[in-house]
C-alpha cells in the first residue's frame, strides 16, 4: 500500500529527515515511537501533503502512485487520513458542513451519487457514537472550543466518516482520559479490516495495549532506527530511549 | 464648467418638482411644509459629485438621468401584480409589506396584522392626524444631506408602519421593494416605521429589480423606536444592472431600545447605503452588522453613523467585505459621543478579504469622542484566509478552491449572527452560497 523510500527532507536548511524508509501493507498496524523532535509529525504532515517542506531525495508511492506528486485533497480521496496531533480550529464551518463536503467529495471521486442529507445525518449519527461524541457536536464549528480530547475524537470520527485505507493517527492518544482512551481505541478497532492499514504515532506502550501494532518502529534523527514486534514498545516503555542511543553511539 | 453643470441639474429638478404641486395641495400642510424645506435644501445642495467629501468614492450622478422626467403618476397602475414574479425570502411568512416601483401595493400587501396598522404613506400624507405627520423628516438632516432633501421633497409612497405600544409582533414582517421595467427613472419611496414603547418586531426587506432602463432608487426609512422596544431589521440588496440605489435610514432610539441592523449585499452596480443611528435615551443598545460580497465591477458604499448623544448607551458595529474580480468596496464609519454621553461603550469591527488584486477596498473609521468616561475601539483589518485551516478542509478531501470559498463563506456567516429569525438567516446563507458558488 504505501512504500517510503530513503527519504530526506529538511525545512528552512535544517534536515529533519534523513533517510527514513517503511513500507506498510493493507490489514497491517504499524506503531512509531521515538524521543520529541526525531520527525515523526513531519513525517504525518508529509503524507498529507503539507507545504513547505523540500524534498530532498527519496520517494512515497501509494498503492504504485507517487504521492508526492498528488494534491493533498487527491490524497485524501485516494485513501489517505491524517489524524492531527493538533487538530485546526474553524470557526463558522460546522461539522455537519465540513463533512456533508468531505463526504461527498470522497463520492464524487468513487463515482456514486452524493449521499442524501438523511442518510448523511444518520451515518453521522452512527459514528459519532462510535467514539461517545454527543451528537450536538455535528452543529458545531470544526474543533472550535472542543476540549483536548474532543478534539481527538472528533479526528476519529471524521477517520470513521471516511473509511480511509491508510489511517495516520499522530499522538491521538495524549490529552485523552482514560474511559477516553479505550473509546477511541475500541472505535479504532471497529474500523480496522484487512484492506487498511494504520500507522499509530504514539509516545505510550499504554495505547499500544488496545490498539494492538504488527510492528513497532523506534524514530530517532529523522529516521526509523528499531524495528520489533509489539515487545519493543514494553522495553521501550521500562527503560526508554538512552539504550537505543547507545547502540547507536559506536556506529556514529 | 462645473457650476453650469450643477445648474443645470438644479434647474431640472425645480421644473420636475413645480409638476408636483397639484399632488402636493391634497397633502397635509405640516407634511407640505416640510417638504417645501427639503425643496429649498435641495435646491442649495444638488446632487453630491465626488468631491464632496462624504461622496468621494461614489459616483451617484451616473446613475441619474437629466433628461427624464420625475414622473409620479402610478404609472403601472393597470399592472396585475399578482402576474408578477417575486423573489420572496421566506415563501412561508404571511406578514408581507409589497412596494412596487415605490408604490404600496395593497393588493399583496397585508394589511392586518395583530398588534400593527399598516397604510401606505401617501395615505399618511393625506391624512390631518397620523402617527407620521409629526415626525416628518424630524431626524434625517435634510438640511445639509441632499439625498435626503431630495426623497423628502418628492416622495409620495411607500408604507408607514406602526407596532404598537407592547405588541410583540412573532412572525417577520417581509418587506419587497421590487423595481419593474415599467418604473419612472427616478424613485424615492419614503417609509415610517414608529415602533411604540414596549413592542418588539423583526423585518426582513429585499431589494430586487427587473428593470432594464436605468432607474435611481433613492429611498428613504425613518425609524422611531420609543422606549424598551425591540427592532431587528435585515436587509438583503441583490440587484441587477441598471439599477442605482441609495437607502438612507435614519434611526432614533429612546430608552432601554434595543435595535440591530443587517446590511448584506451580494451584488449590485451601484449602491450607497446612508444608515444613521441618534440615541436619545439612556441604555440604548444598537447593533450594525455588514456583509458585502461583491464581484465583478459591482460598487457598494456604506456610510454608518452612531450618534451618542446620551449616557450609559452600547453600540457595537460589525462590517465585512469580500471582493472578487474588480469590485468596489466602501466603508465609511463615524462614531460622535458627545460630552453627555459619559460611559458609553461603542465598538466598531471592520473586517475584509480581498479575494483578487484588483478589487478595491476603502476604509475609513472616524471617532469623535467629546466625553472622558467611555469606551470606545475601532479595528480594521485584511483578513488573510488561515494557510492551516486550508490544509485541514484539504485533507480531508476538499479541493483547495472549495475549501477557500467553505472559509469565506464561514468569515461571512460570522457577520449573520445578529439576525434573529434562522429561517430568515439560513435564506440568506443559502444567497451567500449560491453567490460563492458552494453547497452549504
Ligand atoms: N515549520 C518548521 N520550521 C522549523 N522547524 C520545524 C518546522 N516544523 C518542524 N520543525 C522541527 O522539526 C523537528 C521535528 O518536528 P516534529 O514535529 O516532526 O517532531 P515530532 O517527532 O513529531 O515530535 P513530538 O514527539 O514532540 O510531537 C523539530 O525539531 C521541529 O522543531
Ligand atoms: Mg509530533
Amino acid at each position: 500500500m504505501l512504500k517510503i523510500n530513503n527519504l530526506h527532507v529538511s525545512i528552512d536548511n535544517k534536515k529533519i529527515l534523513n533517510g527514513f524508509s517503511l513500507e506498510v501493507n493493507a490489514g497491517e498496524v504499524h506503531a512509531i515511537m521515538g524521543p520529541n523532535g526525531t520527525g515523526k509529525s513531519t513525517l504525518a504532515n508529509i503524507l498529507a501533503g503539507k507545504e513547505g517542506y523540500e524534498i530532498e531525495e527519496g520517494s512515497i508511492t501509494f498503492f504504485g502512485n507517487d504521492l508526492l506528486e498528488m494534491p493533498p485533497h487527491e490524497r485524501a480521496l485516494a485513501g489517505v487520513f491524517l489524524a492531527f496531533q493538533y487538530p485546526i480550529e474553524i470557526p463558522g464551518v460546522s461539522n455537519a458542513n465540513f463533512l456533508k463536503a468531505a463526504v461527498n467529495e470522497k463520492r464524487k471521486y468513487e463515482g456514486l451519487e452524493l449521499m442524501p442529507a438523511n442518510d448523511l445525518l444518520k451515518m453521522m449519527r452512527e459514528k459519532m457514537a462510535l467514539v461517545e461524541m454527543k451528537s450536538d457536536f455535528i452543529s458545531r464549528s470544526v474543533n472550535e472550543g472542543f476540549s483536548g480530547g474532543e478534539k481527538k475524537k472528533n479526528e476519529i470520527f471524521q477517520m470513521a466518516m471516511l473509511e480511509p485505507k491508510l489511517c495516520i493517527m499522530d499522538e491521538t492518544d495524549s490529552g485523552l482520559d482514560i474511559d477516553a482512551l479505550r473509546v477511541v481505541s475500541n472505535g479504532v478497532n471497529l474500523l480496522k479490516n484487512e484492506n487498511n492499514a494504520f500507522v499509530v504515532i504514539t509516545h505510550y506502550q499504554r495505547l499500544l495495549d488496545y490498539i494492538i501494532p504488527d510492528f513497532v518502529h523506534v524514530m530517532y534523527g529523522g529516521k526509523i532506527v528499531k524495528s520489533g514486534d509489539k515487545t519493543l514498545a514494553y522495553e521501550l516503555e521500562e527503560k526508554g530511549y538512552d539504550w537505543i542511543k547507545a547502540e547507536l553511539e559506536p556506529a556514529i | 464648467m462645473e457650476l453650469t453643470a450643477v445648474n443645470r441639474e438644479i434647474e431640472w429638478f425645480e421644473k420636475e418638482f413645480s409638476k408636483l404641486s397639484d399632488l402636493y395641495n391634497s397633502q397635509n400642510p405640516s407634511i407640505r411644509a416640510i417638504k417645501h424645506e427639503a425643496f429649498e435644501a435641495f435646491s442649495k445642495l444638488g446632487f453630491p459629485s465626488m468631491k464632496h467629501e462624504e461622496w468621494k468614492y461614489t459616483h451617484i450622478k451616473k446613475g441619474i438621468d437629466f433628461n427624464s422626467e420625475i414622473n409620479l403618476n402610478n404609472t403601472s397602475q393597470n399592472t396585475d401584480y399578482k402576474k408578477l414574479k417575486i423573489d420572496y425570502l421566506n415563501k412561508n411568512l404571511n406578514n408581507k409589506i409589497v412596494i412596487i416601483d415605490g408604490n404600496f401595493i395593497e393588493e399583496l400587501s397585508t394589511l392586518k396584522i395583530n398588534g400593527t396598522e399598516i397604510q401606505s404613506t401617501k395615505s399618511a400624507f393625506a391624512s390631518q392626524n397620523h402617527f407620521l405627520t409629526e415626525q416628518f423628516g424630524s431626524f434625517t438632516n435634510y438640511k445639509t444631506d441632499a439625498l435626503a432633501a431630495l426623497n423628502l421633497a418628492i416622495c409620495n409612497d411607500g408604507f408607514c408602519i406602526k407596532i404598537n405600544k407592547n405588541s410583540i409582533i412573532e412572525d417577520t414582517i417581509e418587506i419587497i421593494e421590487l423595481i419593474t421595467n415599467d418604473a419612472p427613472s427616478i424613485l424615492n419611496p419614503f417609509h415610517f416605521l414608529n415602533i411604540e414603547e414596549g413592542a418588539q418586531v423583526t423585518f426582513s426587506h429585499t431589494l430586487i429589480n427587473q428593470n432594464t432602463n436605468k432607474t435611481f432608487y433613492n429611498s428613504l426609512f425613518q425609524f422611531y423606536q420609543s422606549a424598551h422596544s425591540i427592532c431587528n431589521f435585515t436587509s438583503l440588496q441583490n440587484l441587477n444592472k441598471e439599477l442605482y440605489s441609495v437607502e438612507n435610514k435614519f434611526v432614533i432610539q429612546n430608552s432601554k431600545s434595543k435595535f440591530t441592523n443587517n446590511q448584506i449585499a451580494l451584488s449590485g452596480t451601484l449602491i450607497r447605503n446612508n444608515l444613521s443611528v441618534r440615541h436619545e435615551g439612556q441604555f440604548i443598545e444598537t447593533f450594525l452588522n455588514g456583509l458585502i460580497c461583491l464581484n465583478g465591477t459591482d460598487h457598494v458604499d456604506n456610510h454608518t453613523l452612531v450618534d451618542h448623544a446620551k449616557p450609559n448607551c452600547y453600540s457595537n458595529e460589525n462590517y465585512r467585505n469580500i471582493l472578487d474580480g474588480k469590485a468596489h468596496g466602501v466603508f465609511n464609519g463615524k462614531i460622535i459621543v458627545r460630552p453627555d454621553a459619559q460611559k458609553t461603550n461603542a465598538f466598531q469591527s471592520n473586517k475584509n478579504i480581498l479575494v483578487s488584486d484588483d478589487a478595491v477596498l476603502n476604509v475609513k473609521p472616524q471617532l469623535e469622542i467629546f466625553a472622558d468616561d467611555v469606551k470606545c475601539s475601532h479595528g480594521c483589518t485584511s483578513a488573510q484566509l488561515d494557510e492551516k485551516q486550508l490544509f485541514y478542509l484539504e485533507s480531508r478531501g476538499i479541493k483547495k478552491e472549495i475549501a477557500l470559498l467553505m472559509l469565506i463563506f464561514a468569515f461571512a456567516d460570522e457577520t449573520l449572527n445578529g439576525i434573529n429569525d434562522l429561517e430568515l438567516k439560513e435564506a440568506i446563507e443559502q444567497k451567500i452560497a449560491q453567490k460563492l458558488g458552494i453547497e452549504i
